[in-house]
């Protein structure tokens, strides 16, 4: 089974924007709340496999998405 | 009915449009990043892809740095009143709109700023060696409409924001007659601040329009008009500082701006080139048809590379109130008549404070609506 990771950003417009450069190079995301334990900055986040979360973080600083943090995601509702 | 009167707002709206804010409203109505339901996504989806499509338009990477106003008139209060210190020498051209006028005076008189105007001919064009010189002074920022909205000459701005930048001054420019008909590559002309209307030349609702910073302007030095809400940092009770929520509080009018979405990718589609030319030939006609006629004067350049196409003009004799009520009457032309909101415009061209007939031409019009004026306009004169 694979890890996600979740990539926290500082409002939903960056989520859009991340989730558009992420889905036009190819990578698996979704748009998911925002786990509470993690972030409350914005109710959005953008879950990622945790294995990709280098790529993602390079690809999203050249695309000028600011990047809160990246967690380690393993709440089972979340990661279905 | 032949609408001559696009300056004011495009008319009719593309079936595009409507569509596309039906759906918003059936499909998309969530509050867009207030939630993170399937709804709230979907609403805030169709606003982000509208940014998306701006900043193609423009030229520019970062689709966050378009941010969403009420109209042209909020976006322009959000620069002037968000970026002028007490004191700071701002340049302004003798053209401009009262969206630009009213808040530089309201700032003269409540934060001493100093506002100096740059000379345009009787033509509208603008005198670069006014600006220059002006610019000998230390100055923070220089504003200038893209092109008048009263007899629609082109201001160089791509040359203004050389001389503004070399003089360490910001531009500002107020595009919203143009963005849509004419080219406007921030990054080639160097704007540091696009203002821009969404419901004339792009072909959106009314009640959209925005700002768009420049790849190289730092917000910080913009402060926002409102304060509010924005669904991000929310357990903090101070304004975010990140793009755009920095600029956009309260729920936004999604409806609108998702139509406006539909109206740029249409621009986008056709290309500025192709509006512009079809503006320009329907310009021609119109200035050539009526320089046959006795008795009509015709304010700004005359040429339609020099121009869009908004034409100002006065008949000898009559009242601009009566002609307009004429062209109305007799083959429903719908103008606009007085001063258009911009009487410095007005005493630059010396049509102050009778005003001029406008007609302005747009996606819709055709060489018959202007053959039409053309007619009606020939009656008026010999009348």
């Amino acid at each position: 089974m694979s890890q996600y990771g979740v990539v926290l950003v500082p409002n939903t417009s960056s989520a859009l924007k991340a989730e558009q450069l992420l889905r036009r190079a190819g990578y698996t995301e979704q748009l998911i709340p925002t786990p509470r334990e993690f972030s409350s900055d914005c109710g959005l986040a953008v879950r990622i496999n945790w294995s990709q979360r280098d790529e993602v973080r390079q690809l999203l600083a050249d695309g000028k998405v600011e990047i809160v943090d990246i967690h380690k995601l393993d709440r089972s509702q979340l990661t279905k | 009915m032949i609408y001559l009167d696009y300056a004011a707002t495009s008319w009719p709206k593309a079936p595009e449009v409507t569509d596309a804010m039906l759906a918003f409203l059936e499909k998309a109505g969530g509050n867009p990043g207030r939630s993170g339901h399937s709804l709230s996504i979907a609403a805030g989806r169709a606003i982000y892809e509208t940014r998306e499509a701006l900043a193609e338009l423009v030229n520019l990477d970062d689709p966050l740095r378009v941010i969403f106003t009420l109209n042209a008139t909020e976006a322009l209060n959000l620069v002037l009143m968000g970026l002028l210190k007490p004191g700071a020498r701002v340049l302004t051209s003798s053209i401009e709109h009262n969206s630009v006028m009213r808040p530089l005076r309201h700032l003269q008189a409540s934060r001493g700023i100093d506002v100096a105007t740059v000379h345009c001919d009787a033509q509208g064009r603008l005198d670069l060696g006014d600006l220059a010189s002006k610019l000998n002074t230390p100055t923070q920022l220089v504003i200038l409409t893209h092109a008048s909205n009263v007899c629609g000459t082109i201001l160089p701005v791509g040359k203004a924001a050389a001389m503004a930048h070399a003089a360490g001054a910001l531009l500002a420019v107020d595009a919203a007659q143009t963005l849509g008909i004419l080219p406007l590559d921030m990054r080639e002309l160097g704007i540091d601040l696009l203002v821009f209307s969404g419901h004339k030349a792009l072909g959106g609702p009314p009640g959209v329009g925005g700002l768009v910073l420049g790849d190289g302007f730092d917000p910080a030095q913009l402060e926002p008009l409102v304060r509010g809400g924005t669904g991000s940092r929310s357990e903090h009770e101070e304004q975010p500082t990140s793009l755009p929520d920095k600029y956009e509080s309260g729920t936004p009018n999604g409806v609108g701006i998702a139509g406006l979405g539909a109206g740029v990718r249409m621009v986008l589609a056709d290309g500025v080139a192709e509006r512009r030319a079809h503006d320009c030939a329907l310009c021609e006609r119109l200035l050539q048809g009526i320089a046959e006629l006795p008795n009509i004067r015709v304010y700004g350049p005359g040429r339609p590379d020099e121009q869009i196409g908004n034409i100002a003009l006065t008949v000898a004799g009559q009242h601009v109130s009566e002609v307009g009520w004429q062209l109305d009457q007799r083959e429903g032309i719908l103008s606009r008549v007085g001063l258009h909101c911009a009487p410095a415009a007005h005493r630059t061209l010396g049509t102050f404070p009778e005003g001029c007939v406008r007609l302005s031409v747009g996606a819709a019009t055709t060489a018959g609506d202007v053959d039409a004026a053309i007619a009606v306009l020939a009656r008026i004169s010999r009348s």
